[in-house]
């Protein structure tokens, strides 16, 4: 535990370092994207990975997220690289607000129900003029040489992936993610068991939309635009619980490796294809997750031939 | 008033046309315990297609649809075995994950349809399309006509099907008792597979219905798949009378609503409905 917590730190710090190597702005950019979609992606392992509840809607809270950094932009001068952590709490607070009805459903009731929650709060946006409506708000950028701006950013984005990565491997090993695995494997033993499940969900739900609403509030000012196409966007929605699947959502380390790994085939794709392949692969890669339910990590356990801590889907309850 | 009495006709005669995209779905979900996202890109592919045939080489998308149903029947008995039964046997969650896995499907297919055709709208226009045809004394465009003839005959023809034959009844026993239909020699697995399979035959109908009153894009089968799932919740899945009637409550509400209100407000009505009914009877309002 000790080490591998060193080992984190020093993995952060080696990446904190990289900028002043001078890189390409577009290696810087491009990473910069990377550690979004890991803290997305681990964010939502805490729902829905843990705990199995799989949200097909969590860019609700991001755009909940960069608008909140926006209006504090826009209204109070506020920048958002201060406030993003408000951006966090209105997130959290909307996910609190509509909560309590949604972790009631099950299966797939609950993804399209989080779904549902997406597309009404971008139609709210969309005929909101306070809001800029479907144009949106342009934020001004600080009038800083854009290699500096970009590191910033950079900076920003690789730290709230460690925090994202650091809350989703300590709730793995805390009381919280014991009580999700239990609601995960068998929801009504977990209950019977004295687990209040209710509470445990919305807990889980909250504190992951809060990490979402977080990264949102910075991305709004990255790009320096929010618009609901953009901050409220599906595509982001599916990817980035695409890629908590597809690297292994049972564990903290998989939505890492998810993130890293689709980013690249991704780019790569899309640079020397095209944006509809990358989509294609991507809707492929959904469909192959499906069969592997512990992801990458657990594929690589099994080759490692380890005893796996891992919940296997089939194997859930034999396993143990 | 004359513009309400035509949009009620034009309203149930859309839910006829929704009803054939419905039905389909209500099968899998029901009977075959599929949760199948990718039901409307399957039939958004095969409205690409008549799209594609009837401008190529000037074929009747009516004609398409009735040789791609037995195509996708085909289909649906190869993805079976390869794609969802391994996804629904043994999983804690069938429903779950093959709503993942057919989202995976769906998305795949948007950008097929995508890269292939382009993301610019298309529309079907026969010599039929754009005739006003009298109804009782009131007008109804004749593509919209078609399609809910086409989408009632396929509702009508799979409830006799159901009730009326022995294939259909052994289905229906399986959808209520597994273990009892398998305890009176039923082949279950082999019913479910049937069931899937005519569920995805059903989606070329229904999408080649959609596909002739709507312009489409690729990402169409997005809305499709929306209000197809508000009918399938609120008839009950499985249910194919109660498929209908929701799908013919569903057009009325969407024909009145897109002629009495603003553009905006039907995407409003749709997922908000859609929302209310989920929360407050995810299983079906008669169930």
């Amino acid at each position: 535990m000790g080490r591998s917590v060193l080992a984190g730190l020093a993995v952060v710090g080696l990446l904190a370092a990289f900028p002043y190597a001078a890189p390409p702005l577009y290696t810087l950019s491009f990473l910069t994207v990377v550690f979004m979609y890991v803290a997305l992606a681990e964010s939502w392992t805490i729902l829905g990975g843990y705990a199995g509840y799989v949200s097909f809607g969590h860019v609700a809270f991001f755009g909940v997220g960069a608008y909140t950094t926006a209006l504090l932009l826009l209204r109070l001068g506020l920048n958002p690289l201060l406030t993003f952590p408000v951006g966090a709490l209105a997130a959290a607070g909307f996910a609190a607000l509509v909560g309590y009805p949604i972790v009631r459903l099950q299966g797939p009731y609950f993804s399209i129900v989080t779904l549902l929650i997406a597309l009404l709060t971008a139609l709210a946006v969309k005929n909101t003029p306070a809001l800029g409506g479907t144009t949106g708000l342009w934020l001004p950028l600080p009038d800083l040489p854009i290699e500096v701006n970009r590191t910033i950013f950079y900076w920003y984005m690789l730290f709230l992936a460690a925090v994202a990565t650091a809350t989703a491997a300590w709730v793995e090993r805390s009381k919280l993610g014991l009580g999700l695995m239990a609601i995960r494997q068998n929801e009504q033993v977990a209950e019977a068991a004295g687990v209040d499940t209710t509470r445990l969900k919305l807990t889980a739900l909250v504190l992951s939309a809060g990490l979402v609403g977080a990264v949102g509030g910075v991305y709004g000012y990255l790009r320096s635009y929010v618009s609901p196409e953009i901050v409220f966007d599906l595509n982001i929605a599916v990817t980035l619980f695409l890629m908590a699947l597809f690297g292994g959502c049972r564990r903290w380390e998989g939505p890492v490796l998810g993130a890293v790994i689709l980013s690249v085939v991704g780019e790569f794709l899309t640079l020397n294809i095209g944006e509809e392949v990358a989509r294609i692969v991507y809707g492929l890669c959904l469909v192959l997750v499906v069969f592997f339910p512990d992801g990458l990590v657990g594929i690589l356990g099994q080759l490692q031939g380890g005893r796996q801590p891992g919940f296997g889907g089939k194997s859930d309850v034999t396993k143990r | 008033m004359s513009i309400v009495w035509t949009s009620l006709v034009s309203g149930l005669l859309l839910g006829c046309a929704y009803a054939g995209a419905a039905v389909g779905l209500s099968l899998a979900m029901g009977m075959a315990r599929v949760f199948n996202l990718a039901h409307t890109a399957l039939g958004l592919t095969c409205g690409y297609l008549a799209y594609f045939l009837l401008t190529a080489a000037g074929i009747d998308p009516l004609v398409t649809a009735g040789l791609l149903a037995p195509l996708m029947f085909l289909a649906g008995l190869a993805l079976w075995p390869t794609l969802f039964r391994p996804t629904v046997r043994g999983v804690a969650d069938p429903a779950l994950s093959t709503s993942i896995l057919t989202l995976g499907l769906a998305i795949a297919l948007e950008n097929v349809l995508s890269k292939i055709w382009t993301p610019n709208p298309r529309i079907i226009t026969t010599p039929y399309s754009n005739q006003a045809l009298n109804l009782f004394g009131l007008t109804a465009q004749g593509s919209l006509v078609v399609a809910a003839a086409l989408g009632l005959i396929l509702v009508l023809v799979l409830y006799w099907f159901l009730n009326k034959t022995f294939l259909g009844l052994a289905i229906q026993a399986v959808a209520q008792e597994p273990e009892g239909a398998r305890l009176v020699g039923i082949r279950a697995e082999l019913v479910s597979m049937l069931v899937f399979a005519l569920s995805v035959g059903t989606a070329a109908i229904g999408g080649v219905g959609l596909a002739m009153i709507y312009s489409f894009g690729p990402a169409s089968y997005f809305d499709w798949l929306l209000t197809v799932l508000l009918i399938v919740v609120v008839g009950g899945a499985g249910a194919i009378l109660g498929t209908l009637a929701s799908a013919l409550a569903v057009g009325l509400v969407l024909g009145l609503g897109g002629a009495l209100l603003p553009q905006a407000w039907n995407s409003l009505i749709l997922f908000g409905l859609l929302l209310v009914i989920l929360l407050l009877r995810p299983y079906g309002l008669f169930k």
